[in-house]
């Protein structure tokens, strides 16, 4: 696939729905997420990637997106500002509405585990290597963030489940090693 | 489909993009290229042409101070006044599937922060390197030693005393170097999970002491396909050759010989005269800091133990009347939020605050403790905030410290030569100092322990005081003590009492001396085996007291 503007508009045509709503999830209100989603198409045009295939293309805007708003929320001034923030989102049907509120409101690890994986219909491991988390810490993440979504929508609780092992190779710690 | 991912999708799906704000972001992206594709066309003329050569050499002159340009993944463009301090290193080394970078470097009198990669150059490469991508939300990310040999605990019965000695064994190799592997714990209750990314610390031995910490943060924003980013700091003082290892490949650390200045506020005195004083730290703080140094990176806050609960509460002033507390723009996950023990580099003394952004130091005008004790940049006299009264490093009250640093040395200056008294600490409920009598330097069951302390009274007699703080240690130690007064007499000029307390384990004996000394209960706790040879400890003790 050529690199160039006419990647960023096929990019831009595509995907800026999906970039918008992976911001959206991190920064809660339009105008950040507004930014974030330019600058991640900014970033493409400045990369000298090549894509293999659409879905390639997609996989890196979101981590690209998901990158840039990690280090918007790490600014100290976002973090104090955050604190009195109500999220902002169209009107929406009033179930939806309640989901999404509770949604953002939950820590950004789960936000982001929840949403990542529901937006984009990945498999888990996929959508553990656009974290950058192992897929056993994913299943973790998505299984306590839907319990506490479920909790505060007075849902009867889930049964609970086993949660996989990573299968590489981590040790774990040892009897003698001291903390 | 799980029926809550169900609604998730469906109420992201509510997220929408309006036509407005598509032209809006649009505009943004056009914007760009418009300001960095500019294009020189047609003839030019010789002054032009030198100017141009001018103005590519000025280009190239700043692309070469732009070469110092990582730490902007981590710092933005403030890291641009880093420059000056800033080192460009670029070595590198490869393997058939990854190559390991050093990319840059910047220091302070504190700490030495590198950025350094890993790059996957074959599939099974990139494969280590995806593996080897840490989380930045994990709730602990640190180097562990992994060659500190094997700890053998022997417990033995002697003269129906147990006595429990601590032996070491050397590890199986790599015994002449400390070796640490990077391990991370994703939750609080998950696993730990080792990376092969690790330093070995060469010219010492496995068991030598180290006082230095080293922390990692993964730099997401400088992420590449394959090709991992981080910054690691190592938290001075490190004396040691360090060596960065990764799947077998090496690289030296180099030492730092340009430092970033920094600011310094002298602690030590004052905050003493602050916690017995005006009171309420007596309960709450154990340990004191006795300095802090302030630089663009870090605030570095050096103790006289370690760990004190009253970082939790610092904070800093600026000059234009504003305050944050250090949690807030300080790096508080990876290892450097000094108020939460386990978050701590390994044995720092002290607290490390890493900025999150590059500080301005003149812009700062105090740090605060416990949004109360201000201890002022500019060499201005510490102050009490609600009170407005100066802190005095030489108040009277001092003598708390000097008393039980005078039985402290009374001890030691009486006691056979083969054991010496070491301090192990403060306890939470009251201010007071434990010491430990030690034989020959090991920890075993024959040692004792004294623990001087001060509370407040409640208007009782000596005796009351004296049974009430019994009663206090029972329910501290959840055991069954007596109340046997063995006799009274007179210390430093004061009444005092001993009393015989019982067994508090087979053979371990507690005896308390008490006494009211300025306005507080003074309390000297001894734990001991009678007959044994560290028995000399409370006789040293006893000899401080003119009997009835």
């Amino acid at each position: 696939m050529p690199i160039g503007t006419t990647l960023t508009e096929q990019a831009f045509l595509r995907h800026s729905e999906l970039v918008y709503r992976v911001c959206f999830v991190y920064l809660k209100n339009q105008a950040d997420a507004e930014d974030a989603a330019a600058d991640t198409f900014v970033r493409l045009m400045e990369s000298r990637k090549t894509f293999e295939c659409d879905e390639h293309l997609k996989a890196w805007l979101i981590v690209t997106a998901k990158n840039l708003c990690r280090d918007a929320l790490s600014h100290w001034w976002r973090k104090k500002r955050i604190g009195s923030e109500t999220p902002e989102f169209a009107e929406a049907p009033g179930e939806d509405r309640e989901t999404l509120s509770i949604l953002l409101e939950l820590p950004v690890k789960y936000r982001e585990a929840l949403s990542l994986h529901c937006l984009m219909g990945y498999s888990g491991e996929e959508t553990a290597k656009i974290l950058g988390i192992s897929p056993s810490a994913l299943y973790v993440r998505l299984s306590r963030g839907r319990e506490m979504l479920r909790q505060a929508l007075g849902e009867a609780p889930a049964k609970p489940k086993s949660v996989k092992s990573r299968s590489s190779e981590p040790r774990t710690l040892r009897p003698t090693d001291s903390l | 489909m799980n029926p809550i991912d169900q609604k998730i999708e469906g109420a992201l799906e509510q997220v929408t993009l309006s036509q407005d704000a598509k032209y809006r972001i649009k505009n943004k992206v056009k914007a760009f290229p418009a300001k960095h594709n500019k294009r020189i066309g047609g003839k030019l003329s010789s002054a032009a042409f030198l100017s141009i050569v001018l103005a590519s050499l000025i280009f190239i002159t700043a692309a070469a101070a732009v070469g110092f340009s990582l730490f902007k993944g981590i710092y933005g463009e403030k890291a641009e006044t880093l420059t000056p301090y800033g080192v460009t290193i670029g070595t590198s080394v490869q393997n058939g599937d990854v190559q390991l970078t050093l990319h840059e470097s910047v220091a302070d009198d504190y700490a030495t922060a590198y950025i350094f990669s890993i790059k996957g150059l074959t599939d099974a490469g990139k494969a280590l390197v995806a593996s080897n991508t840490l989380d930045p939300n994990a709730d602990e990310t640190v180097f562990r030693q992994t060659n500190k040999g094997e700890t053998l605990v022997k417990t033995v019965l002697t003269d129906n005393y147990p006595t429990t000695s601590v032996e070491k064994n050397p590890p199986k190799e790599n015994a002449d170097c400390q070796l640490y592997e990077l391990h991370q714990q994703t939750d609080s209750d998950g696993e730990y999970v080792y990376f092969d990314i690790g330093l070995r610390r060469n010219n010492v031995m496995y068991n030598a002491e180290n006082n230095a910490s080293y922390v990692i943060i993964p730099i997401e924003s400088l992420r590449e396909e394959s090709r991992e980013y981080f910054a690691l700091y190592i938290i001075t003082p490190e004396v040691q050759q360090l060596t960065l290892t990764f799947n077998g490949l090496e690289l030296s650390l180099p030492q730092a010989t340009t430092y970033i200045p920094g600011t310094e506020v002298i602690i030590d005195g004052y905050i003493q005269d602050y916690m017995l004083t005006e009171g309420g730290l007596v309960m709450i703080m154990y340990d004191y800091p006795t300095s802090a140094v302030l630089t663009p990176l870090g605030l570095y806050v050096n103790d006289n133990h370690a760990r004190s609960l009253a970082y939790r509460y610092a904070s800093l002033t600026f000059n234009d009347g504003s305050e944050q507390y250090l949690s807030e723009i300080s790096n508080d996950k990876s290892g450097i939020a000094s108020w939460k023990p386990r978050y701590l580099p390994t044995h720092y003394q002290g607290a490390v605050y890493l900025f999150n952004e590059i500080m301005d130091i003149s812009t700062v005008k105090s740090l605060v403790f416990s949004d109360e004790i201000e201890f002022p940049f500019d060499g201005s006299a510490p102050f009490v905030r609600s009170s407005g009264r100066i802190l005095d490093p030489n108040d009277p009250q001092l003598l708390y410290w000097k008393i039980t640093a005078q039985i402290r040395d009374y001890i030691i200056e009486n006691c056979p030569e083969s054991q010496y008294v070491r301090k192990t600490g403060f306890r939470a409920s009251d201010f007071s100092c434990s010491y430990e009598i030690i034989d020959n330097g090991s920890v075993n069951d024959n040692n004792c322990k004294f623990i001087i302390s001060f509370s407040r009274l409640s208007g009782g007699t000596l005796e009351e005081e004296a049974r009430a703080k019994v009663e206090s240690i029972k329910r501290g130690i959840n055991y069954d003590l007596s109340f046997n007064v063995a006799g009274t007499g007179v210390y430093n000029g004061t009444d005092v009492l001993v009393v015989e307390c019982g067994e508090t384990s087979p053979g371990l004996y507690k005896r308390c001396i008490f006494a009211f000394y300025e306005g507080k209960l003074l309390t000297i706790e001894y734990d001991g085996y009678t007959g044994q040879p560290t028995d000399y400890a409370f006789d040293a003790l006893l000899n401080l007291i003119k009997f009835d």
